[in-house]
């Protein structure tokens, strides 16, 4: 059995360092684009947290075309 | 099988306990003798993780996956007692349990289905990562302050590992898991159902009650309530973000939205009001 973690399952998934959900992540990336480095260390705590979620969080933005490498 | 992808995310995370504590930092100036006291209640409790796992994998033989996770989550958990002995050994070997000590919380746990000790786990990493995050922010001496954060990280990396095997549980037994799930959920919200909020609060064991805590094997067993509520003040606020995290990964899971305990209750009282109609019907 496969657990599907596929983007467009993810938006309301819970950053538990972020404590936010990745919908909530994506809304500051849409309001001001960063690249993925910033977008790390500004809009969430992952860099600073458990990481679990930055593949994650990189998936869910290039499938959202709001990914800037 | 979600193991080895879990172990593969696992392993890339793993902090050394020889190279990544930055041990030359320590300053005895920075620790109470209250704050060493609280270092080693916390090592005596990471300590059983033993029997939890003894537990799991007891309860789980039909499941291979989640078993083999066990042997990631227990190397870690123990690894967690472990660092903490480490700083007491080196800078307070005064406050070093004893082997009986640590032996003391290692008891037989009754049988419990599976599925609602998975959720009471994933619900007890999310708690313990805020605990240890509190815990860091109320230490002064670097070393510690750097230790709780590796331990938070580390519970929220297996809150997550849980949380994956929830989902899988409720791909393969929607209802049950559901059931399970929510009901623990409620529990793990709601102070006012239940005082215990922590699997190291629960009883465990009928034929040893009421002494069948794991806090009620410390040796000071009021030691957790008095650390949580007078000096490291987990207070609404931390309370909130352990609620928060819970009810939004429930929702998520659940695919609904569930942002207090009460709601949750009442989705589990419609899940159980269809349970009933159609096992009536059936």
């Amino acid at each position: 059995m496969v657990v599907d973690d596929s983007p467009s399952q993810l938006a309301n998934f819970y950053c538990f360092c972020s404590e936010m959900k990745y919908e909530n992540i994506l809304e500051k990336q849409k309001n001001n684009p960063l690249t993925f480095m910033q977008f790390i260390n500004e809009y969430t705590n992952c860099n600073h947290g458990c990481g679990s979620c930055i593949d994650n969080l990189y998936a869910y933005l290039a499938e959202s075309n709001l990914l800037i490498d | 099988m979600i193991y080895p992808e879990i172990f593969r995310k696992l392993e890339a995370a793993r902090w050394s306990l020889e190279k990544d504590i930055l041990w030359e930092r320590f300053n005895k100036n920075n620790i109470s003798d209250r704050h060493l006291y609280s270092i080693r209640m916390n090592a005596i409790l990471e300590w059983s993780a033993m029997p939890t796992a003894e537990m799991f994998l007891r309860d789980n033989q039909e499941d291979v996956d989640f078993s083999a996770f066990m042997s990631i989550w227990f190397f870690e958990e123990q690894k967690h007692s472990l660092v903490l002995l480490e700083y007491l050994r080196r800078y307070a070997p005064e406050y070093l349990p004893t082997e009986n000590e640590l032996a003391a919380v290692r008891f037989s746990f009754d049988s419990a289905p599976p599925l609602e000790s998975l959720a009471l786990h994933f619900c007890g990493e999310i708690r313990l990562n805020q605990w240890y995050r509190c815990a860091s922010a109320w230490h002064m001496e670097p070393v510690i302050k750097q230790i709780y954060l590796l331990l938070a990280n580390d519970e929220a990396r297996h809150a997550r590992a849980y949380f994956q095997y929830m989902k899988k549980a409720l791909q393969k037994n929607n209802n049950e898991a559901k059931l399970a799930f929510s009901k623990i959920g409620v529990l793990m919200t709601n102070a006012r159902l239940n005082k215990a909020m922590h699997p190291t609060n629960l009883h465990v064991n009928k034929n040893l009650f009421p002494n069948d805590t794991v806090n009620g094997k410390l040796p000071d067993p009021v030691w957790l309530e008095n650390w949580l509520n007078h000096e490291i003040q987990f207070d609404k606020t931390w309370e909130e973000k352990v609620t928060t995290a819970v009810l939004s990964s429930l929702s998520d899971l659940f695919e609904i939205s569930c942002k207090s305990s009460h709601e949750l209750h009442h989705f589990r009282k419609n899940l159980l009001t269809n349970h009933h109609a159609i096992s009536g019907a059936a």
